[in-house]
C-alpha cells in the first residue's frame, strides 16, 4: 500500500511544482514587472525617481488616464468594444469650456453637462449595439466620429481658452493633505468602480455576461441592459476625463482626448494578466496606468531617447500579457 | 490562494521599500558653470519642422557636453504637462517645448515657474512662464501668400487645408486670409486631422477638384504645412491635372524635391540648423534671465524656394534636400 502511494506521487510533484510556479508567474507577473522597473529606475536616478514628490507627480499623472481606463474597463468586462472614448473626452472638454465662455455657466454646471453628454454618448453606444445588434467596434467607431463632428460643430476647430481660468485651473493645480486632486479623483472612483464591480449585484452580472452571456441570460440577467450600463459608465468617465483634461490645459481642443483611446485599452488589456487570470478588473487597469506612467516618468529622468517611449509602451503589453497567457496556456491542463 | 496574497504583498513591500528607502533624498541636478540640464517636450514625430529645429538643438547641445532628454507627447496636451512634469522633478535648468499654444499646458507651465525653470517654446507663443517663443507662424507665410496672390491676380478659387489646433498653423492661416479678403479670390478651407494629414489633405483635394474642373479658371491650394500640400500634389497627379498650383511651408526634404520637380509652387523654408544652434546659443541666458524675463519672439530668417531659384537655394543649403 505504502509503496504504490510513492510511486503515484513522485513523477507528479515536479510536474506540480511547475504548474504552480507558472500560476504564480502568470498572476504576480505584470505586478513583477513594475516592481522590477521602479527598482532599476530608482537605482539609475536615485536623488530624482524614488521621492516623495516624484511619487505623487507619477500618481497625478496617472490619474486622468486611469479614470477614462477604468470607464473602459466596465465595457471590457461585458465583453464590448469601446473606440469613442477618446472622442468623448474632446467633446466634453470642449462642451464645458464653450458653455463657461459663451453661454457664462458655472463650473459645477458645465462639469455636469459635458458629463452628462458622455453619458448620454455610452447611452447611444448601448442603444445601437444591444438593439440594433450592431458590432460595438463598428458602432462605437461610428458614434466617436460623429462626436468629433460635434464637437467641430461646437468650436469650430479652433482650441478654446478660458479667459480667467485660474478657478478652472485650481481643479487640477489644487491639494488636500499635499496630494492633488485628480489623485484624489482618481483614488475614490477606483474604490467606488471596485465596490460596484465586486460588491454588486450589476457588477457580478456584468462579469457574468462578459464570461458567458448565454449562461448569463439562462440565468436570468438582463444582458441588454447590463451591456448598456457598462456603456455608459464608459462614456461618463470619458466624459469625465475630458473635462478634467481641460482644467489641466486651461482650455480644450478637438483632438486633446484622442491620445487617451490607445492607453486605455494598452492599460486594460495589461492589467488583465495582473493577479488574475486574463480578466479586466478595476485593481489592473490602475496597475496598468501606473506601469505606462512609470516608463514614461523614467524616460524623462535618466534621459533616454525618445524612441524608448514607443519601445518601451509595445513591450510592456507584449510581454505583460504574453507572459499571462503563456502562463495560462501552460497551467490550463493542471 | 493564501500563499498568493503573501507573494503579493512581499512584490508590492518590495516596490514600496525601493521606493520610499530614497524618498526625501532628492538633491538638486542643477548643473553648474557652463554646462546644463535640459528637457525637451517634442509635440510630434510627425511635425517637421519643429522636430528638425530640436534635432538641431540637441546636436548643438550635445556638442557643448550639456545633458538633454526628450520625450515625444504624441500630439496629446496632457502628455506634454506629464513631460514637464518629470523635468521640474529632474531640476532641469531649462525646458523647451513644441508647438502646444503655451496657453494649453498651462499646469504644467506653472509647474515650472513654480520651481523657477524657464521655459521655452518652439512655434507656442509666449504666455506666463514661457517667456521666449520661436515663432515660425505667421512670418513663415508672408512670403507664400503673397506669391499666391500674385500668381492668381485678383480672381480665381483656392482650397486652403488648414490645421487649427496648432499654433503656426493658426498664424499662417491668419496671413493668408488677410490677403486673400483684399482679392475675389473665393477660398474653400478645410480641416486637416492629425495624424492622417497626408491622406486628409489628398481626399479634400480629390473631392475638390470635381467640383473645379480645368479651364474654369486660375486654382490654386495652399497647405498650412508641408504633409497636406504632399496629399494634394498626390491627388493632382492621380487626377492627371496640372492647371492647379499648390503652396506648402516648413520645407521639408519632400517639399524641396517637389519643388525642384516643378510639383510644388513654392515652400517656405528656414534653416532648422541654423534656428536650433541659435536656441542653443541662447540657451545660457534663458537660464540666467530665469522665469521672469521680459517676454520676447525670434523670428527665424525664412526663405521662400519656387522652381526659379530652387537650384540657387540648394547651392546655398545643401542639407536641404536630406
Amino acid at each position: 500500500m505504502t509503496a504504490v502511494t510513492d510511486t503515484g506521487h513522485t513523477p507528479l510533484a515536479p510536474a506540480a511544482r511547475t504548474t504552480r510556479a507558472w500560476r504564480v508567474i502568470g498572476r504576480y507577473g505584470s505586478l513583477g514587472m513594475l516592481g522590477i522597473l521602479v527598482a532599476i529606475v530608482a537605482a539609475l536616478a536615485p536623488t530624482t525617481f524614488a521621492t516623495s514628490d516624484n511619487v505623487i507627480n507619477i500618481l497625478n499623472q496617472s490619474a486622468l488616464s486611469a479614470v477614462i481606463a477604468m470607464g473602459l474597463t466596465f465595457a471590457l468586462v461585458t465583453g464590448e468594444f469601446d473606440l469613442s472614448i477618446g472622442n468623448i473626452a474632446g467633446l466634453s472638454g470642449v462642451l464645458a469650456c464653450k458653455l463657461i465662455v459663451d453661454a457664462g455657466a458655472s463650473i459645477p454646471a458645465a462639469f455636469a453637462v459635458a458629463v452628462g453628454v458622455g453619458a448620454a454618448i455610452g447611452l447611444l453606444n448601448g442603444f445601437i449595439v444591444t438593439v440594433l445588434n450592431v458590432n460595438a467596434l463598428v458602432a462605437t467607431l461610428g458614434v466617436g466620429t460623429m462626436a468629433v463632428g460635434v464637437n467641430y460643430a461646437v468650436a469650430d476647430g479652433r482650441p478654446v481658452g478660458l479667459k480667467d481660468p485660474d478657478d478652472f485651473l485650481a481643479i487640477s493645480l489644487g491639494r488636500f493633505l499635499g496630494i492633488p486632486y485628480p489623485v484624489w479623483i482618481m483614488i475614490v472612483l477606483a474604490a467606488v468602480l471596485w465596490l460596484l464591480l465586486n460588491r454588486t449585484v450589476l457588477g457580478q452580472s456584468m462579469q457574468a455576461v462578459g464570461g458567458n452571456p448565454v449562461a448569463a441570460r439562462l440565468s436570468g440577467i438582463r444582458v441588454e441592459r447590463v451591456r448598456v450600463v457598462g456603456f455608459m459608465i464608459c462614456g461618463t468617465l470619458a466624459g469625465l476625463t475630458g473635462v478634467l483634461l481641460a482644467t489641466r490645459t486651461a482650455g480644450a481642443s478637438v483632438s486633446a482626448g484622442d491620445s487617451y483611446l490607445l492607453s486605455a485599452f494598452a492599460a486594460a488589456f495589461f492589467g488583465s494578466a495582473v493577479l488574475r487570470d486574463g480578466q479586466f478588473h478595476i485593481v489592473g487597469t490602475l496597475v496598468g496606468v501606473i506601469t505606462v506612467a512609470v516608463g514614461f516618468n523614467a524616460i524623462a529622468l535618466i534621459g533616454m531617447e525618445t524612441y524608448w517611449q514607443y519601445l518601451f509602451q509595445g513591450l510592456l503589453l507584449i510581454i505583460g500579457v504574453g507572459v499571462g497567457t503563456v502562463a495560462r496556456r501552460k497551467t490550463a491542463g493542471a | 490562494m493564501r500563499r498568493h496574497v503573501k507573494i503579493g504583498s512581499a512584490i508590492a513591500a518590495a516596490v514600496m521599500t525601493t521606493t520610499t528607502a530614497a524618498c526625501g533624498g532628492a538633491v538638486s541636478a542643477k548643473a553648474g558653470g557652463d554646462s546644463y540640464t535640459v528637457g525637451i517636450v517634442r509635440f510630434a514625430s510627425s511635425d517637421p519642422a519643429s522636430e528638425s529645429i530640436l534635432d538641431a538643438y540637441v546636436d548643438y547641445a550635445e556638442k557643448k557636453g550639456w545633458s538633454v532628454s526628450s520625450v515625444d507627447s504624441q500630439g496629446a496636451p496632457d502628455k506634454a504637462i506629464s513631460g514637464i512634469g518629470n523635468y521640474v522633478q529632474k531640476k532641469v535648468d531649462l525646458i523647451v517645448i513644441a508647438i502646444f499654444p503655451s496657453d494649453t499646458l498651462a499646469a504644467g507651465v506653472r509647474q515650472a515657474k513654480g520651481a523657477g525653470i524657464p521655459v521655452v517654446s518652439v512655434g507656442g507663443g509666449t504666455t506666463e512662464g514661457v517667456q521666449v517663443s520661436l515663432d515660425f507662424g505667421r512670418s513663415n507665410a508672408k512670403e507664400t501668400g503673397k506669391l499666391l496672390t500674385d500668381d492668381l491676380g485678383n480672381e480665381g478659387d483656392v482650397l486652403l487645408l488648414g490645421y487649427k489646433s496648432g499654433l503656426p498653423c493658426v498664424g499662417r492661416e491668419q496671413e493668408v486670409e488677410d490677403r486673400l479678403k483684399a482679392t475675389s479670390i473665393h477660398v474653400t478651407r478645410k480641416e486637416v486631422p492629425i495624424p492622417g494629414q497626408v491622406e486628409a489633405g489628398s481626399e479634400f483635394t480629390r473631392a475638390w477638384l470635381t467640383t473645379h474642373p480645368a479651364g474654369k479658371g486660375k486654382l490654386a491650394i495652399w497647405g498650412c504645412f508641408g504633409d497636406p500640400a504632399r496629399g494634394a500634389i498626390s491627388a493632382l497627379q492621380a487626377a492627371g491635372r496640372k492647371d492647379v498650383l499648390v503652396y506648402g511651408h516648413d520645407g521639408t526634404p519632400a517639399a524641396i524635391e517637389a519643388v525642384r520637380r516643378g510639383d510644388l509652387r513654392a515652400t517656405s523654408y528656414f534653416d532648422p540648423t541654423a534656428e536650433g544652434a541659435r536656441l542653443g546659443a541662447l540657451t545660457p541666458e534663458f537660464v540666467t534671465e530665469g522665469t521672469n524675463a521680459k517676454p520676447r519672439d525670434l523670428a527665424p530668417t525664412m526663405y521662400l524656394v519656387t522652381p526659379e531659384n530652387v537650384t540657387e537655394f540648394l547651392k546655398v543649403f545643401p542639407k536641404a534636400l536630406g
